[in-house]
């Protein structure tokens, strides 16, 4: 194997693997405070497309990016304030958003662009070029945060009093209640936090990673990122680490597609990251123990 | 308890009409006329003979979908993998249809359980992995839709495509495989009855019989299930591959009832239009095809609707999302009613 091709694999990886880490951390945070919010993948395509639909009128990409998030925090203030206060059935919320996602991205790509499937192309963040050997090695400075952003909450969840109450709203409500922290808000904001990261993920999808709005081009990303929440044992860096695995297996994909491409049908490629995701779920599935109230609402007594 | 069911209905209702409201609204904003264009939806989906035989075809597989979705959901599992399923039936019977030779009758009973068990197939390792170890089923259900879907797209393109057909498809199934139409003036075949009668006897096997009773024991709370010496892991199992029949049904009957070959990406989403119609439904297989029959209407009058005014036909999976996330909190509307009763009240 040549430096080139393992230069453009590792780069690639860091690429895919940055919108599975980002979402993940996110719900991994939501699902720390009890709230399980599994339309992550609708938000992630809905920020994605609002993103693109920013960055197209005022040409500027961090502006799409704020724009992702803000889309991403409003849909995660929708879910907490159902999960919590409403008490909602989280998982019936989260398919509901999910397809929500799917239909309301298409149906606005329709409006604006006037054809269905993908968005013109816009300007996309600058990426970090760094040149060894003649290849091109180039960084998203988003997954250059997405690290940074692991790391941090580590140390937050660990070590200071925001980790302490997100798990005891998730492991013990009550007890919680009784020590005085506000459940209801707390959990709340886990979600807002979760949203907000799932539209960022889904707005370096469409003005990062690819500079465009392309139909499902999250493509159940938002459910690998659950997974990976899980397999992680809701930890940020074993979170970090598993999805930048499965952004691993998924530029494998298209690498081997590039080079047998000639040979085999792609779609053999293209389900190698779905099988390899549900693989390693099911294989490290056993060792993980979810928060013990999570996706059951807290209702006083 | 009728009460409760009477709320349950209200809950339902209410979600509709949430849901056509936000998509009435999405399109007033987007400068489309909401009356026009739900007038459009009625009228090519309702409007004459050859409308409803349309819906009533798009009504068939989501029924079946619809009834997978609902076993799984009374059992309280949250597999969302009827789309790939139906993919999978849809392979299922083509082969069997392709394939095989044998008599008229048979062939084709043969070639629709072949997709029922192509479905069922697909369900049993994601429900083994369930009952066995309580692996997440939602997550691998998502992952296994992707694996359905490529691995049908393969078959199209690379397996059997017929080179000679206008659009992207297989060859066509043998004639001794194909549904015949209710009668000969009528497009519309057998499965649609075998839907319907199928929605009954879902009913009949999860109300009327015991493995029925321990599935919603089950879904409404598995530790009391275990109390009462219930194999809460048999069920789930079993739960699963009930569902995937259901579900692969759908994909048999779309193949050997409509298109009697397998089409490139032939499903416009029958299998989220079933986990909808469940959730209308409260999951009760006679309401199925009620709420089936709505989202029937939705699917072929939105094909109306992108023809005529030019609306994307996915308007209504916007309608279909909201509908589930109002749907979603039916704790919502107790509380309405509360406050409602509580103003009044006040007031006299």
């Amino acid at each position: 194997m040549n430096i080139g091709l393992i230069i453009s694999l590792l780069s690639s990886t860091l690429r895919l693997g940055t919108p599975i880490a980002l979402a993940a951390l996110g719900e991994l945070v939501t699902e720390k405070s009890g709230v399980v919010n599994i339309g992550i993948e609708g938000i992630m395509i809905i920020g994605a497309f609002f993103s693109v639909v920013a960055t197209y009128i005022t040409n500027n990409p961090v502006v799409g990016v704020l724009v992702g998030i803000i889309v991403g925090i409003l849909f995660g203030a929708l879910h907490g304030l159902l999960s919590v206060y409403l008490y909602a059935g989280q998982i019936i919320t989260g398919i509901g958003v999910t397809i929500l996602g799917y239909g309301l991205t298409n149906v606005g790509n329709a409006i604006i662009w006037g054809q269905p499937g993908f968005s013109v192309g816009v300007s996309t963040i600058p990426s970090i070029i760094i040149r060894v050997d003649g290849n091109v090695f180039s960084l998203s400075p988003i997954t250059t945060l997405t690290l940074f952003l692991a790391i941090l909450l580590h140390f937050i969840l660990k070590y200071t009093w925001i980790g302490l109450r997100l798990k005891s709203a998730g492991e013990d409500p009550e007890a919680a209640d009784v020590a005085g922290i506000n459940v209801f808000r707390l959990r709340t904001l886990a979600s807002i936090f979760g949203g907000a990261l799932a539209g960022f993920s889904g707005a370096y999808l469409g003005v990062d990673w690819s500079g465009r709005f392309i139909s499902y081009m999250s493509a159940g990303r938002g459910y690998i990122a659950l997974a990976s929440v899980i397999i992680g044992g809701w930890t940020p860096l074993a979170t970090t680490l598993i999805s930048y695995v499965f952004g691993f297996f998924d530029a494998l994909q298209l690498i081997l597609a590039q080079i047998y491409g000639r040979q085999i049908a792609p779609q053999m490629f293209q389900i190698i990251p779905y099988i390899v995701t549900s693989i390693i779920f099911v294989f490290f599935f056993r060792k993980s123990k979810p928060p013990a109230s999570i996706a059951k609402p807290y209702k006083r007594e | 308890m009728i009460k409760g069911s009477l709320e349950q209905f209200f809950t339902s209702v209410l979600a509709v009409f949430i849901g056509l409201l936000i998509g009435a609204i999405i399109l007033w904003i987007t400068g489309y006329n909401p009356l026009t264009a739900y007038g459009l939806l009625a009228k090519s989906s309702l409007g004459d003979h050859h409308s409803i035989i349309e819906t009533l075809n798009a009504m068939t597989p989501i029924i079946f979908t619809g009834l997978a979705a609902a076993v799984m959901f009374k059992s309280a599992l949250f597999f969302i993998g009827m789309e790939g399923q139906l993919y999978v039936g849809a392979l299922f019977a083509f082969i069997a249809g392709y394939m095989i030779q044998l008599p008229p009758i048979i062939h084709m009973a043969i070639a629709l359980l072949a997709g029922g068990l192509g479905g069922l197939l697909w369900g049993l390792g994601p429900g083994y992995l369930k009952a066995k170890f309580g692996v997440n089923e939602t997550v691998i259900s998502i992952m296994l839709n992707w694996v359905a879907i490529y691995l049908t797209d393969y078959v199209v393109l690379y397996v059997f495509p017929d080179p000679k057909a206008t659009i992207t498809r297989t060859y066509k199934i043998s004639p001794t495989a194909v549904l015949p139409r209710i009668s000969s003036n009528l497009p519309l075949n057998w499965s649609f009855i075998l839907a319907v009668l199928t929605a009954i006897l879902t009913g009949f096997i999860l109300y009327k019989t015991t493995t029925g009773y321990e599935m919603r024991v089950v879904g409404f709370n598995p530790r009391a299930a275990r109390v009462a010496k219930i194999n809460v892991e048999r069920v789930y199992l079993k739960t699963f591959l009930f569902s995937g029949f259901l579900a692969g049904l759908a994909g048999s009957s779309m193949i050997l009832g409509v298109f009697n070959s397998i089409p490139y990406r032939f499903s416009p989403g029958y299998g989220w239009d079933g986990i909808t119609a469940a959730l209308i439904a409260q999951n009760n297989p006679y309401f199925v095809l009620i709420s089936s029959l709505l989202l029937a209407v939705l699917r072929t009058g939105s094909f109306g609707m992108m023809v005529g005014i030019g609306v994307s036909s996915d308007l209504i999976l916007v309608i279909q999302g909201v509908v589930l996330v109002a749907a979603s909190t039916p704790g919502a509307y107790s509380l309405i009613t509360r406050y409602l009763k509580s103003w009044r009240g006040v007031k006299t």
